[in-house]
């Protein structure tokens, strides 16, 4: 049963991230972006990644999301659905992309990867997670603070209005 | 636990000294009182580095290693922000806005440097080089009314989130294929197993694409011209030498700790990128008007020199970060003679003349213009006579060759400009004033480049070293 | 059984598709959507490879946890350099930034 749940939100998952990048209207762009995310919590899930299936929900479709909604309409021009959102090289762009997943289809199926098939156990699960962050990776998840507090003043910086 | 924050003290100074600046920023601190304090931030994380951390050793369970080399680069960083920062109080910026914030992120991006070279683990290292990214996208796009400026940096933005997501995704195929980010236990593995697999080499790839960028190599040189024209003069002479630098220090890093890698085709491969990177460069710097594109396309061409060095072997090692070296003081020097001289125009005209209406200043950058051309017996000379003969000693001829061509092409760029300051009428005699910081800037760096030309002993000793 | 090769395949073609949309996008903010769908496929690579290699350590699913962390703070910074641009120039689209061209 969790082998067909899993099929249907990654097919679900390639259909609106396709449809992200080919619909015309930049909205509606963003609204399969959301949906493809959405799908990704969902494959995280399937990985008995509980914790970052929450958070790339509140993160992300969330906070990300909604920062690009505002953004979108914030540069909104009247007309834009008539201008051409992709370039004249979509076909080129096109043939270059399916090269590279050619590669990969070939590099997948040399490697052992194909083979390996999920070990017993419920993986890390959220304790280990937690242990991790705090022991191992400490530093990153420290240094990760800075990293916020500077995009935050960056932001501050470049978007606010001189009285 | 002691051993691991000691280890990172100069990084948490350099924190702290930025989170004060900004505080300092808010209440009203005039940009060179801010600058001071940066500068005192950057000695006092000096004086703070681990003595002992010559001999390898590890901290925060593997995430840094302590080697001769991180120590040295950490310093490197440390200096090349200090002159940053010196060209950033000297220079005549339209207006006080923002300081605080602009040693900010000055500050922060040094940490992020210093903890990335000095990373044991590739997630250390993406979260490091991501982000001094972030950073630097915001101090390209400083002035937020200026439209050149926000268009650089969006323009930065837009390459550089494709090249770390290019990085990133290499990064999650290395995990894949030996199940750990931690740099000695791949390099281990790398050691037993060979390199052939496909699916390798096209993680190789990819990370290499990330860092090329920030090392402005061929094919990934092209945000460069854009971008540094449009930014602030300081902010674009910081992204010359540090960011630059960083990248030819993380491709050593990542790739020359492996010798199955070294011996697998990485020469050959990066000699032709290197010989692209110089040509590319110089010959794209000679039509410009725009001087800042002119050095721009001129630190592509230098960039090329340097990865020569990488090509060939533990000789080419020692004379590229001997050529880092000097690049940074003439190349932050030649940026800075050109922004103390004409902050507001571009063109080369504004240059003409500048002879008569700024001896000193048109004295040092042509002294930077001269040394960044190879003439003896500047720095600049011995750093590409260096280059020449690692290639030479591991019979790169054809490498060594481009290298001599490349700089008989660059001295004709760079002899231009000098002809125009002091052959061509200037469009007024009103004279240049320069200031005080920035004639200290414009000082050290002539000293460095005359001293190291003439007594580079001391240099050369410290590199065979710590590259033994 | 779900064979680890089928994640890696999911996570090459989102990769594909982002870097499609990023090589032909006209428009800033659709690129920084193509992006974002690049960092999906990453994040899917990571999480999957940490289960299927033994639960003994979280690496994997750290390294998700910062990207999804470094992807908002980059998000962040890009769309207020794309909303400047914007006051300034009144467009987000990339082929009007040519005021640094040749």
């Amino acid at each position: 049963m969790t082998e067909t749940v899993f099929y249907i939100i990654a097919v679900s998952l390639c259909v609106f991230a396709v449809l992200s990048v080919t619909v015309k209207d930049v909205f509606h762009s963003a609204v399969w972006l959301a949906l493809a995310l959405l799908s990704v919590a969902g494959i995280f899930l399937s990985l008995d990644a509980a914790f970052l299936g929450v958070i790339q929900v509140l993160v992300y479709v969330g906070g990300i999301m909604t920062l690009f909604i505002f953004a979108i309409k914030l540069t909104a021009r009247i007309g834009d659905r008539s201008i051409r959102q992709v370039s004249q090289q979509s076909v080129c762009g096109g043939i270059v992309s399916a090269g590279i997943f050619g590669v990969f289809l070939i590099i997948i199926y040399a490697n052992q990867w194909n083979d390996m098939m999920l070990p017993p156990g419920q993986g890390i699960g959220l304790n280990g997670l937690g242990k991790a962050l705090l022991t191992t990776y400490a530093l990153p998840f420290e240094f990760i603070s800075v990293l916020l507090l500077a995009a935050l003043v960056g932001a501050i910086v470049i978007g606010k209005v001189k009285q | 636990m002691t051993h691991d924050i000691l280890f990172i003290l100069p990084e948490v100074v350099l924190a702290a000294g930025a989170l004060f600046i900004l505080v300092c920023g808010v209440f009203g601190c005039r940009r060179w009182l801010l600058g001071f304090l940066a500068l005192a931030s950057l000695t006092l994380a000096f004086f703070v580095l681990p003595g002992g951390s010559n001999t390898a050793s590890s901290a925060f369970s593997g995430m840094l290693m302590g080697d001769a080399f991180g120590f040295a680069m950490r310093i490197f960083f440390l200096v090349a922000t200090v002159l940053a920062v010196l060209l950033s109080m000297g220079y005549r910026w339209q207006d006080d806005d923002d300081a605080g914030e602009y040693f900010f992120f000055l500050l922060v991006a040094t940490a992020c440097m210093m903890l990335a070279v000095s990373s044991g683990n590739l997630m250390m290292l993406y979260l490091s080089v991501e982000m001094l990214s972030i950073v630097s996208y915001v101090l390209a796009g400083f002035l937020k009314r200026d439209i050149y400026s926000t268009e650089a940096g969006l323009k930065y933005f837009l390459f550089g989130a494709l090249s770390t997501g290019l990085m990133l995704y290499g990064i999650t195929l290395v995990y894949g294929l030996f199940g750990t980010l931690n740099l000695a236990d791949i390099n281990a593995r790398l050691a037993l197993s060979g390199v052939y697999a496909p699916t390798l080499i096209l993680a190789a790839v990819l990370v290499f694409a990330g860092l090329a960028f920030k090392a402005s190599i061929v094919p990934f040189h092209m945000w460069v011209a854009d971008v540094y024209d449009g930014a602030p003069w300081p902010v674009a002479a910081f992204f010359s030498v540090a960011p630059k630098a960083l990248g030819f220090a993380l491709l050593v890093r990542v790739f020359f700790g492996s010798s199955a890698l070294m011996h697998s085709g990485w020469p050959g491969i990066t000699a032709v990128l290197a010989i692209l990177t110089m040509t590319i460069g110089n010959l794209s710097a000679f039509h410009q008007d725009n001087v800042k594109r002119l050095l721009a396309f001129s630190s592509v061409g230098q960039a090329g020199y340097i990865l020569a060095g990488l090509a060939t072997g533990l000789l080419g090692l020692q004379a590229a970060f001997f050529y880092m070296i000097i690049y940074v003081f003439m190349n932050m020097g030649a940026f800075a003679s050109a922004a103390l001289l004409s902050p507001n125009r571009m063109d080369l005209a504004a240059y003409k003349g500048m002879g008569q209406r700024a001896p000193w200043g048109a004295m040092f950058f042509t002294m930077f213009l001269l040394s960044l051309a190879g003439l003896p017996p500047l720095a600049g000379f011995l750093a590409k006579f260096l280059v020449i003969r690692a290639a030479v000693e591991g019979h790169y001829f054809w490498l060594a060759a481009a290298v001599v061509l490349n700089s008989v092409i660059a001295f004709f760029y760079y002899l231009k400009v000098i002809k125009i300051m002091y052959m061509d009428k200037p469009a007024s005699v009103k004279e240049v004033a320069i200031s005080r910081d920035g004639y200290l800037l414009l000082a050290i760096s002539c000293a460095a480049v005359i001293g190291f030309g003439l007594w580079p002993k001391p240099l050369l000793d410290i590199l065979a070293v710590i590259f033994a | 059984m779900i064979p680890l090769g089928h994640y890696v395949l999911l996570s090459a073609f989102l990769f594909c598709v982002g870097l499609f949309g990023v090589l032909t996008q006209r428009n800033a903010i659709r690129f920084l959507i193509s992006i974002e769908i690049m960092l999906n496929g990453a994040n899917i690579n990571l999480v999957a490879f940490n289960r299927y290699f033994g639960a003994s350590d979280a690496t994997g699913q750290v390294f998700a946890l910062f990207v999804i962390g470094v992807a908002a703070a980059a998000s962040v910074v890009g769309l207020v350099l794309v909303i400047a641009v914007y006051r300034l120039r009144k467009s987000v689209f990339i082929d009007d930034f040519n005021l640094l061209k040749w």
